[in-house]
């Protein structure tokens, strides 16, 4: 079985923390990856300012941010005004304080959240599975982001409806996904 | 009603990614954890850093009161060090912090501003800190309980009791 191999040289991230260490933390492991330097951000209105004009391939933020909610900054990114730029995969960091974050991110478009303190290989397996599994994009109106549907922890209609349905060799919906992801990443095919 | 659109769109991202070549995940990995650990020596200055911000700010309470603002920073520094200990492995530390954040988050939540608790945890904080004397393993959970009593003593929740579940996709 193959091992998954990304090829990240040229991906152009927009990387976004409050605190100096954690952003050199990540940029270092993303050079790690064979990505290119990433573009730097304190703020929201950094990112604001540099993706009115500038495009992305991936951004990484924190969750909060010194002038705005994480949440904020990716509804602002995720309007049809946006064009592009707005299906830019958004992966969020969340400390230990910002736990509380975690809906308002994933309800507001995030693609993916991740607990601080991230380690190499957590960071480098969502990466993967972002750039490797296809999310549908919904606009909603009311919401502009990936499919969450895959996020449900209850089993969808049909499975596991009875009590002895997780003898009978019926998975769930989130253990399908796990599985997928843990197959992408290892470069099988699911 | 709004009409609900649904895009399948191909990021440069994934376009990029599954170019030819580029790194295997054990080699990507492993060049990303070389970079961390040789960022080890400012992390631990980052560690002694938060805590004399910390130190600062307790040093100039008055009549053992923490006003919200300060409680706030203290939160912050708290919760930066619990990112820190633990990307370095400085678990205890990061134990210890945590309880920290769970205890400056519930004073603020119930408007109280008392400054005992957040000095046991300074210096407790101390006692953890890279390059201190070692605590043996059964001295350094005495420690971090007695620390969780004062959780209890106020009723508190920590914050990751709280806390929204993360999906988890691995």
């Amino acid at each position: 079985m193959g091992q998954a191999r990304l090829n990240l040289k040229g991906v152009q991230a927009l990387l976004l923390d409050s605190d100096q260490f954690s952003r050199g933390l990540i940029a270092s492991m993303l050079r790690g990856f064979g990505m290119d330097s990433p573009i730097i951000g304190q703020t929201g209105a950094d990112a604001m300012a540099h993706l009115n004009g500038n495009s992305v391939d991936l951004c990484i933020m924190e969750a909060q941010l010194p002038d705005m909610s994480g949440a904020e900054l990716i509804r602002w990114l995720r309007r049809p005004e946006m064009e592009k730029i707005r299906f830019v995969p958004v992966v969020v960091l969340t400390s230990y304080a910002q736990l509380r974050l975690v809906n308002a991110a994933r309800d507001n478009g995030a693609n993916i959240i991740v607990r601080k303190p991230v380690s190499p290989q957590g960071l480098f397996d969502r990466i993967t599975w972002i750039a490797r599994v296809q999310r549908p994009f919904i606009d909603a109106g009311n919401y502009s982001g990936p499919d969450r549907r895959f996020q449900s922890l209850d089993p969808p209609d049909g499975i596991w409806k009875r009590g002895d349905d997780a003898n009978r060799g019926q998975e769930s919906a989130p253990r399908v996904v796990n599985k997928l992801v843990e197959a992408v990443s290892k470069g099988s095919q699911p | 009603m709004k009409t609900v659109m649904t895009f399948f769109p191909e990021t440069k991202l994934a376009k990029l990614a599954a170019r030819p070549g580029g790194l295997m995940r054990d080699i990507a990995i492993e060049n990303a954890m070389k970079s961390v650990e040789a960022m080890r020596g400012e992390g631990d200055e980052a560690i002694k850093r938060e805590m004399e911000e910390i130190d600062k700010i307790l040093v100039g309470v008055q009549n053992n009161r923490i006003p919200a603002d300060q409680m706030k920073m203290i939160l912050h520094r708290a919760d930066l060090i619990v990112t820190l200990s633990a990307t370095f492995g400085y678990e205890p530390l990061a134990r210890c912090m945590r309880s920290l954040c769970d205890v400056a988050d519930g004073l603020l939540n119930a408007g109280h501003e008392d400054g005992a608790p957040i000095a046991v945890h300074a210096r407790s904080m101390r006692l953890l800190a890279p390059g201190s004397v070692a605590l043996s393993p059964p001295q350094v959970e005495v420690v971090l309980g007695e620390l969780a009593k004062i959780l209890t003593h106020y009723d508190f929740r920590p914050i990751s009791k709280q806390a929204d579940p993360i999906p988890v996709i691995k």
